[in-house]
């Protein structure tokens, strides 16, 4: 499969992981903001520089993560290898569904996604907010190591809470 | 003593097994474009240093609740020795899969240093000759100092060797100022 390696050193603990990308998300937002609560401007500045941030990430990742492996050209395949392979090396498993139009749009559905709680409240705004802010990190993930595979792509996401949790939705549209 | 490492290494073994995991390169390169985002917006490099620092203290006072949930260690540490053993061969391990020596005590017992061979946040990195100043794990000395305070362990940490800047290994130095007491067990001996 994916790993290239099990050895100790290239792992490290999903919790730490997980915390160490709650404080990037954290300190980019406190590092943007001027005086006062976050003004329309600031916060997309913010989602900006997530979003770029995961970009730069997902480009150099998936060069290291396809390194001794076919990678497919045609995009159907391009987005499987992404949503199994990418998938399960950065976040330990693969996506949990993936829906196309066959015409450029992929949605790929995590229905536990590492990065998102399960028990949050539905209607927390103040919640959504910060999964709103966080998701553009992953979004430019998957743009970066498109881009790096060939596709151009544009990336959003969204988060829907039904009985049983929190389903995360990655849309990508291909140019 | 060499008794007590070892339990702590089998501790810190038995833990990384344990907890779930995820890709180190994938960790690495996002904690690179932290910093080079830092960087970016920083003109200085003391503040780089100081935010790493900060960014680091926040995940530490978190990252203790894991530590305490999911490492074994039942019992409250009984002096300074203890603390360093199990920051160096449970903590380390747990979290970034890798273990420290623990050396250098001073004759006070309350200063020690960790020595990290492998850290896997510097993989793919070379610091660029004008970036000398820069403390590029500087995260990991907050992480600890977050982590101790939490445990009523007032404490400063600070690399003292660095392969980034071409030494053999990377040596953080954790000096312990102040042990609120009262919350330690009676038996805690600061200077054992």
């Amino acid at each position: 499969t994916m790993q290239a390696s099990t050895a100790n050193s290239n792992r490290v603990a999903e919790s730490l992981n997980h915390l160490f990308i709650l404080e990037v998300v954290s300190t980019i937002t406190r590092n943007t903001l001027t005086d006062g609560p976050e003004n329309e401007a600031e916060a997309l500045e913010v989602n900006t520089k997530l979003e770029s941030l995961g970009n730069e990430v997902g480009y150099r990742f998936i060069e290291r993560a396809a390194q001794n492996r076919l990678i497919p050209t045609e995009p159907l395949e391009a987005i499987k290898f992404i949503c199994k392979d990418l998938w399960q090396d950065i976040f330990g498993k693969a996506v949990d569904k993936l829906q196309t139009n066959h015409r450029g749009v992929f949605v790929l559905k995590d229905f536990a996604f590492k990065w998102i709680s399960r028990h949050s409240s539905k209607s927390d705004i103040g919640i959504k907010k910060s999964q709103a802010k966080l998701l553009r990190f992953p979004c430019g993930v998957l743009r970066g190591s498109l881009a790096n595979l060939g596709f151009t792509a544009i990336v959003t996401a969204d988060v829907e809470s039904n009985d049983s949790g929190q389903i995360t939705s990655f849309h990508i549209r291909l140019a | 003593l060499p008794t007590m490492s070892k339990g702590a290494s089998r501790t810190g073994e038995q833990a990384w097994a344990k907890v779930p995991k995820v890709n180190g390169e994938f960790f690495a390169l996002t904690y690179g474009a932290m910093v080079t985002q830092l960087v970016r917006d920083f003109e200085d490099v003391d503040e780089v240093n100081k935010q790493l620092e900060k960014m680091g203290y926040n995940i530490g006072i978190r990252l203790i609740d894991e530590f305490l949930a999911k490492s074994g260690i039942n019992g409250a540490c009984q002096n300074h020795r203890e603390v360093a053993d199990v920051i160096a061969k449970v903590a380390f391990k747990m979290f970034l899969g890798v273990v420290a020596d623990v050396t250098n005590w001073n004759a006070e017992k309350n200063s020690f240093c960790l020595v990290l061979y492998e850290n896997p946040l510097t993989e793919f990195v070379e610091l660029p000759t004008e970036m000398t100043g820069l403390v590029y794990s500087n995260i990991i000395c907050g992480t600890i100092r977050g982590a101790l305070e939490m445990l009523q362990i007032r404490a400063e940490c600070r690399f003292i060797r660095d392969t980034l800047k071409g030494d053999e290994v990377n040596e953080i130095q954790v000096n312990i100022i102040e042990v609120m007491e009262e919350q330690m067990g009676d038996d805690y001996n600061d200077n054992s």
